[in-house]
């Protein structure tokens, strides 16, 4: 490209595919924080590219997203999420300073990444025809959901309107993806309302965008 | 689960795989019209298939036949051969495997869905259709080879991003076939190759009456862009397509007129439903009229 900025002014990079929750997780958190994007699209269905060597060799899990900023390479949406808002959030609402605060956003993290990942591959399945979901996959899919919705229920009667404290945080966006894809794979959202009015809310953050499976909020657009 | 016993549905070819899916010597069970089927590809790339019996039954050898990358299959005697598409002997064009979707609905309905304009503006927004530009163009709908096509001709519609290789937005003229109740293929203007069509098929093979997988391909001429590139286009189409199909119900397709409040822009659809009541096709349909 000829292009010879310094590596740390270099456009951020990320190892995508558009119907993956993972990546729509840190797109959506790009976005929010106003962040540009070059995206390197990889065959995962039906091509798995992901257990390619020349793959392999970017993150040996075989897994994306992966963030290649400036040269620094990030792996797992966790770890990248956690990364952007230390990295990119000068003002730090999105993953704050405070010791309280921060274990319990790691805490829906880590919900994100195995309760809500058990519910994403429910989708993968469905999406990619492969069938075979493990038993029980989906009475614990609504047992998740419902930790949730008694999570968001109770603090709404506190008068709290995001997972943790009172501003959205990268723990609303982990969260955010593998919950609003859910009826994808079949799992429905319809006996959650706090669920429901939070997904909303998040749909109305300035930059919100938008991935297959999901619909914006339509509120003045037609 | 067992065969449905729809001779018009048994009595006509599936695809059931891509060839490039099943490595040699491996196995793979699926469904087909509700019987379960083992597909199995030996050393030498040959594919068997064999249906999966149930206790008391024996097991019964499937017709199979490659045909355009694909692994095609009956369950029964089919009067038809596969569906003719001659593009894909011509080398112009790159051939997309666009890998299997499956589909929790009837096939029927993503048929439907396929050659249907109407939501391309709220479905697709910003690819296939914008909301300042909703309204469907007048199109005809004309059957051909003694009735056994449906086509939709002279569709057009005006599109932020017809393709992956769209620039600008454009109006896009689209012919769609229907050759068979299962099996939709649109012939498309490449926005590469001015004056020729590319060509996008749904092979759909039926599980069972409300679930499918979708197999399809694309014959496009673009050279510049590279085939994920292409593909991740066509998948992000689909899966918005699929997310609204996952509500639709019932999920066989109604085809009773007292079922339905046609439009203008619903020719296709209602040719197709008073068509699929002709052919006699149980599989998959509701007859019911309220």
């Amino acid at each position: 490209m000829g292009h010879t900025g310094k590596k740390s002014e270099q456009m951020i990079r990320l190892y995508d595919y558009v119907l993956s929750a993972d990546c729509y997780k840190i797109r959506l958190m790009l976005a929010l924080l106003g962040r540009e994007f070059e995206p390197v699209k990889i065959d995962i269905h039906p091509g798995r590219e992901n257990q390619s060597a020349e793959f392999l060799s970017v993150n040996p899990r075989g897994r994306i997203p992966v963030l290649d900023d400036g040269g620094l390479v990030v792996s797992d949406p966790t770890a990248i999420l956690t990364y952007l808002a230390l990295r990119h959030d000068g003002k730090r609402t999105w993953l704050p300073d405070d010791a309280a605060l921060s274990g319990q956003i790691m805490m829906w993290l880590a919900f994100s990444g195995a309760e809500l990942d058990r519910i994403s591959q429910i989708r993968t399945n469905a999406i990619t025809s492969a069938g075979g979901d493990p038993p029980g996959a989906m009475a614990d899919a609504y047992n998740s959901l419902a930790i949730l919705e008694d999570h968001l229920a109770e603090a709404e009667l506190t008068g709290r309107l995001w997972l943790v404290g009172d501003h959205p945080t990268i723990a609303d966006i982990a969260v955010f993806p593998p919950v609003i894809l859910a009826p994808d794979g079949e799992v429905s959202l319809d006996g959650f309302p706090a669920i429901w009015r939070w997904l909303d809310r998040v749909k109305r953050l300035p930059g919100f965008i938008v991935m297959p499976g999901i619909m914006p909020n339509l509120a003045g657009a037609v | 689960m067992s065969a449905t016993k729809d001779v018009v549905a048994l009595n006509d070819w599936y695809v059931v795989a891509f060839t490039g899916e099943i490595a040699k010597g491996h196995s793979e069970i699926t469904r087909l019209l509700g019987q379960d089927i083992v597909i199995h590809r030996d050393w030498s790339g040959s594919f068997h298939c064999v249906t999966l019996p149930e206790k008391g039954e024996d097991e019964r050898s499937l017709d199979t036949c490659e045909k355009y990358g694909f692994l095609w299959a009956t369950l029964g005697t089919p009067a038809r051969e596969i569906v003719k598409i001659p593009e894909f002997e011509g080398k112009e064009r790159k051939f997309v495997h666009r890998g299997r979707i499956g589909v929790p609905t009837s096939g029927q309905r993503v048929i439907e869905n396929f050659f249907d304009l109407s939501h391309f503006s709220f479905v697709h927004t910003g690819t296939l259709g914008g909301y300042d530009s909703a309204e469907v163009p007048r199109y005809s709908v004309e059957f051909r080879e003694e009735e056994t096509e449906l086509w939709a001709t002279g569709c057009s519609f005006y599109q932020p991003k017809a393709s992956a290789a769209a620039g600008v937005s454009t109006t896009v003229y689209y012919d769609y076939r229907i050759p068979s109740p299962f099996i939709s293929i649109i012939y498309k203007d490449s926005l590469v190759q001015r004056g020729s069509k590319d060509l996008i098929g749904l092979f759909i093979q039926p599980h069972d009456e409300e679930r499918c997988t979708v197999h399809s391909f694309a014959l496009v001429f673009d050279e510049r862009n590279s085939q994920t590139h292409i593909l991740h286009f066509y998948h992000e189409i689909f899966a918005q397509d699929r997310s609204i199909l996952i509500h639709q119900l019932p999920k066989k397709l109604p085809i009773s007129p007292r079922r339905e409040i046609p439009t203008i822009s619903d020719a296709s659809s209602i040719a197709y439903r008073r068509w699929l009541d002709r052919s006699g096709l149980e599989f998959g349909v509701d007859r019911t009229a309220a």
